[in-house]
């Protein structure tokens, strides 16, 4: 009677070193369970195997179960049914009979550990997976113990590429599974998963709206909805954004934050929240930027150069006179002290700061037309004046003031015999444009005008000035 | 008239002008009493305690001007109580009285920092109370001027004050002799004065002496005048 004998070659079993990571071990004989459908009426059984020619087994047993102890590798084998006379009633034909080495797989790391969870596509994990096989199963198991199972896209050595379906995952925390074919198995679980939701944040309002340059804002309150605490905040306008200095999260439906608008561009920027998962929210024209006011020099104490001499040349022309006319001769001397009243009442008030005292000596001469002689005319006076900044070290200095003029009569010239002179008082005021360098040195050019009264006889005249100085 | 009432107003412009823009003044720092080991820091300290302590100065001001010559007649009739006598000039004038401004330069230079600029204005009434005939006049003076105060820690301390300006001599007509001096009642003013300050709190008192050289038209005069003075820093 033919046995249609099925024998099936399972193997199972194994345990071959326990000891697994990487290092090579000696191999141990380690035993496989074999066992077959039995045979009703069988004696029992004649089990042979050989490697290639060589005859490595041959055992007559009477159940239908064998424990070997095989080296792997490949070979065959033959099983006998035996009768009663322990004859061969029927034998199976030679079958290839592979014993394999157990692996044991070990999870070593896999990346992305956190990930959002999105309604389609694959979560790819790349992983680190010592002694996986081919046909490995793979598998995400939750807290409860579910299993998910993946597919390996790629095996190169340790390196896998596993997909697992989206849409039978939840938000949740996993651990990595791997049961190789040999019934060895691990699972990482020290390095779980982590898959977050994915929350769409929503933007409300801000408590400050018009903030300005150059300001430090704090505590300025964000409201809105489903703000993560590892929500990113940005202010942005088109192709230009910074981040505020700070940013504390209160809850999930409040944000503070803390800006420095230092000199960022002036205008309407707009706020932008990015949750975790990249999902975001902009409110356009939240703030509103103003530039900032004109900078005020903080200074407790003025600079220490505040004194100025200056020299220069000057003519008087004469615009009016009580008695005739005369024709301007261009000879004359001007020095000037100066003084800026720095004092700390004054230097408290910014506007007071430019007030300076200036005392004024100069010489003038005048052609008299309407007979041979000269009058000349010395000058020596207080002035107030107020120095208006230009820029690049310009100023305009406008000035009123008071003074005592001598003035003397020569015959024929300048130089020629006096005849008469006379004391009287002068009232002034002018102005002037005065150039400055860092290193104090200044040039000085403008128009004084002069009213002079003396026994008998008035003056009025114009001096262009031009001088020379420094400041120190 | 209406020119000097002009001059008035001008004298007394800049002096308004720094009162109006002033604001109310304040300590601009506590500095820190506690002395340091550091002559360095203490010399710093110090100058930066002279500098908040510099500011400016109303005043009034009492002179008691003697005018040699005097402008009058030569001799004058003197009546003391029961006593009769004779002497020429000078003129002695008690009633007057002035107004002015000290602005310290605020200067952390060596001499400059005690130095700063004023101006003065004055009435004096020649012949108020001289028991003197004949001249009914009245001096304004305005004259600006610099002045340095030494600042020592013990003992006194001066202030020395030189300015030039403008006198006007006022009810003047019998005083000049030409057409033109009595329409021209104006001069020159040259001035030198020296005080003693006695502080009390922002208050300032001083008492000393001046010296006037005054020279309207043909009038040259020497007006030496004791004055007193009080003044309020700020």
């Amino acid at each position: 009677m033919r046995i249609d004998f099925k024998i099936i070659l399972l193997l199972i079993l194994l345990f071959t070193s326990w000891n697994l990571p990487a290092e090579e071990v000696e191999k141990e004989l380690v035993e496989q369970y074999l066992s077959w459908g039995a045979i009703e009426g069988a004696w029992g059984y004649e089990v042979i195997i050989r490697k290639g020619e060589e005859e490595v087994l041959r055992n007559q047993i009477r159940e239908a179960e064998i424990t070997l102890t095989l080296l792997p590798g490949e070979y065959e084998i033959q099983i006998a049914v035996l009768n009663k006379f322990k004859k061969t009633v029927n034998a199976t034909d030679w079958k290839p009979f592979v014993i394999l080495e157990a692996m044991q797989p070990v999870v070593r790391d896999f990346t992305p550990r956190e990930y959002f969870l999105r309604s389609e596509g694959d979560l790819v994990l790349n992983a680190k997976i010592y002694q996986a096989v081919e046909n490995s199963e793979i598998f995400l198991i939750d807290i409860e113990g579910n299993k998910t199972a993946g597919t390996i896209a790629s095996l190169e050595g340790e390196s896998l590429e596993l997909h697992f379906d989206m849409k039978s995952l939840a938000a949740g925390t996993y651990t990595l599974y791997i049961l190789n074919p040999s019934g060895l198995e691990d699972r990482g679980e020290a390095t779980p998963l982590t898959l977050h939701p994915i929350i769409k944040p929503e933007l409300k309002d801000v408590s400050l709206r018009e903030i300005q340059q150059q300001q430090i804002y704090n505590d300025i309150a964000i409201r809105g909805k489903n703000f993560e605490k590892t929500i990113e905040v940005l202010i942005t306008r088109k192709g230009y954004e910074f981040a505020p200095y700070e940013m504390e999260w209160i809850s999930e439906e409040l944000l503070l934050i803390s800006l420095i608008t230092e000199d960022r561009p002036p205008g309407r920027y707009a706020l932008k929240v990015i949750n975790p998962s990249a999902e975001s929210d902009l409110l356009e024209n939240a703030f509103f930027l103003e530039e900032a006011p004109e900078m005020v020099e903080i200074r407790h104490i003025p600079p220490s150069d505040t004194f100025s001499l200056l020299g220069g040349y000057n003519f008087a022309v004469s615009i009016n006179q009580s008695n005739g006319d005369s024709d301007p001769i261009p000879l004359g001397f001007l020095f000037k002290a100066r003084h800026e009243l720095v004092n700390s009442r004054f230097w408290k008030s910014t506007g007071l700061r430019p007030l300076g005292i200036e005392f004024a000596l100069n010489s003038s001469h005048l052609d008299y037309k309407n007979a041979p002689f000269v009058y000349s005319e010395l000058f020596s006076g207080f002035f107030m004046y107020y120095q208006v900044n230009l820029t690049n070290g310009w100023s305009l200095m406008p000035r009123i003031g008071m003074g005592v003029s001598y003035l003397w009569v020569n015959e024929d010239g300048i130089f020629g015999d006096p005849i008469q002179g006379d004391t009287g008082v002068s009232l002034g005021l002018g102005g002037s444009l005065q150039k400055i360098w860092s290193s104090g040195i200044l040039v000085e050019g403008g128009f004084d005008l002069r009213y002079s009264t003396y026994t008998g006889g008035t003056f009025l005249s114009l001096y262009p000035w031009i001088a020379g100085g420094y400041r120190f | 008239l209406k020119k000097i009432l002009i001059l008035l107003l001008c004298s007394f412009f800049l002096n308004i002008f720094i009162i109006t823009a002033q604001e109310a003044p304040s300590p601009p720092s506590a500095q820190d009493p506690a002395e340091s080991e550091d002559p360095e820091l203490d010399a710093y300290r110090k100058e930066q305690q002279d500098y908040f302590n510099s500011g400016f100065e109303l005043y009034i001001h009492y002179p008691l001007s003697i005018h040699f010559p005097g402008w009058s007649y030569p001799e004058i009739d003197y009546d003391l109580w029961i006593v009769e006598f004779q002497l020429p000039g000078p003129n002695i004038s008690w009633g007057g009285l002035g107004a002015g401004f000290e602005i310290d330069f605020g200067s952390r230079k060596k001499v400059l920092k005690n130095m700063g600029f004023g101006s003065l204005t004055e009435l004096s009434f020649v012949s108020s109370a001289n028991m003197m005939d004949g001249v009914d006049l009245a001096l304004l003076l305005n004259y600006p001027y610099l002045y340095y105060t030494t600042r020592r820690e013990k003992g006194l301390n001066f202030s020395f004050r030189a300015g030039i300006g403008l006198g006007i001599a006022i009810n003047s007509e019998d005083l000049f002799a030409y057409p033109e001096e009595k329409e021209h009642p104006f001069g020159a003013i040259y001035a030198l004065e020296a005080a003693v300050i006695f502080p009390l709190k922002s208050f300032r008192f001083q008492t000393g002496m001046g010296y006037r050289f005054m020279a309207i038209n043909s009038k040259n005069i020497h007006m030496f005048t004791p004055m007193l003075r009080a003044g309020y820093r700020f």
